[in-house]
């Protein structure tokens, strides 16, 4: 083990990433550590320790991979997968400012509590709400009931009219249609029948109907007002 | 000897108790910060954008560590989340970039050829360049197996991908990283 380790040292002295492009300087300590690899590989406890000792160690994989090529198959490809050699080290080269991780839970928490926060009210917010929310109920109540009652009278006087000159259609039409055939009568019964009928409606009595409606419709909207 | 798993499950505990919530938050942020930080930093590149989703990582722990079934281990929970905030803010950023003529992995590097102390021919900032140019999966799967060698069953927890494809993507990386450093860089 100790042959092991001075041999590792002779490897990462060397100015790191200049040995890899250097293979003649090493090739001994590959020749050297293959056997001893073949020997405590077959160990099986201790293989990983020694493969990531190796990865960590062995600045680029190109020159690892020929070694690893000499072990045995199944072996050796396990270990290329694993443990590819890429730069000595594993560390992120960049910086974190000073004293950010002393800071950092305090702001965290500070934040977190904010988020969790719940939210306390003394008798005067209280009452104040209670207040707020029955004068939104009532104004609620009173907008609806008004518009409930508009639409209510709205209603009712279309209906009127609606009666009052169908009504109206329908006798002229009767009279009209006095002395005609009922074959040649449009009959009254029926949806399509129906339609039959509005579609004959001259335009005069529709531009009658409306009107009637508008000038109605004001009239009670200015007895609501 | 008090091990990670249940030093975990006895803050758990705490978190749950009014009176020791904060303590134990406290202890759970200082136990996981640094690792989280790096994942992130990895990942996002810049300290300012790091601090940011590492702020939002733990304020997500906050709120959902309550309901946490203990199914996996606290410190995969927290790197799961870690990585969703993380690919949420580059998400962002990608739509960002997409207003602008730069590839989005343009961006990333001229992030960090603009860090205080990249050197252009120091390997380590190498490395970081050429991990640029990896799709966003590969990225961190290799992020996490090589700087935080997490096992690839963790791993599996983490990103919720089987230990075969994990494996796949992993060689894959490497074979691009390769391929960057000894042609490209």
């Amino acid at each position: 083990m100790e042959t092991e380790n001075s041999l590792y040292n002779l490897l990462i002295k060397p100015n790191g990433i200049k040995v890899a492009f250097e293979p003649p300087q090493v090739s001994s300590y590959f020749e050297n550590l293959h056997e001893k690899v073949i020997q405590r590989i077959e160990n099986e406890d201790i293989k990983d320790d020694l493969w990531q000792q190796i990865s960590k160690e062995v600045p680029y994989r190109l020159l690892a991979e020929d070694y690893f090529k000499t072990l045995p198959g199944v072996i050796a490809e396990t270990v290329i997968d694993e443990h590819t050699i890429l730069p000595a080290t594993n560390q992120w080269p960049a910086k974190v400012p000073e004293s950010y991780f002393e800071t950092l839970p305090q702001q965290v928490l500070e934040k977190a509590r904010g988020k969790g926060r719940v939210v306390k009210f003394t008798i005067f917010k209280k009452l104040t709400v209670a207040a707020a929310v029955l004068i939104a109920v009532v104004t609620g109540w009173v907008v609806y009931t008004n518009y409930n009652q508009a639409s209510i009278k709205g209603y009712n006087i279309v209906k009127k009219e609606m009666k009052n000159i169908s009504g109206a259609y329908i006798d002229s039409y009767v009279a009209e249609t006095e002395g005609v055939s009922p074959s040649e009568k449009i009959p009254l019964t029926g949806h399509n029948d129906f339609k039959k009928l509005m579609q004959s409606v001259p335009d005069n009595v529709i531009d009658n109907f409306l009107e009637t409606v508008d000038k109605n419709s004001a009239e009670e909207q200015e007895e609501i007002l | 000897m008090i091990t990670s798993a249940h030093s975990d499950t006895a803050l758990i505990s705490l978190f749950r108790k009014p009176e020791s919530r904060e303590k134990a938050f406290t202890e759970i942020m200082k136990m996981y910060q640094e690792k989280l930080y790096w994942h992130i930093r990895r990942m996002v590149i810049t300290h300012e954008a790091t601090d940011d989703v590492l702020q939002n990582t733990f304020i997500k722990a906050w709120k959902g560590l309550d309901n946490f079934k203990e199914q996996s281990s606290l410190y995969t929970w927290l790197y799961r989340i870690a990585t969703n905030e993380s690919l949420t803010y580059l998400e962002q950023e990608k739509k960002n970039a997409a207003q602008t003529f730069d590839s989005f992995a343009t961006v990333l590097e001229n992030k960090i050829k603009s860090e205080n102390n990249y050197s252009a021919e120091q390997i380590e900032w190498k490395l970081q360049l050429a991990l640029q140019q990896l799709p966003e999966k590969q990225r961190i799967v290799f992020n996490l197996r090589y700087y935080d060698e997490m096992k690839y069953e963790e791993m599996s927890s983490v990103l919720d991908t089987s230990v075969g494809a994990l494996k796949a993507s992993y060689h894959h990386a490497v074979k691009k990283i390769e391929d960057y450093l000894l042609n490209r860089s």
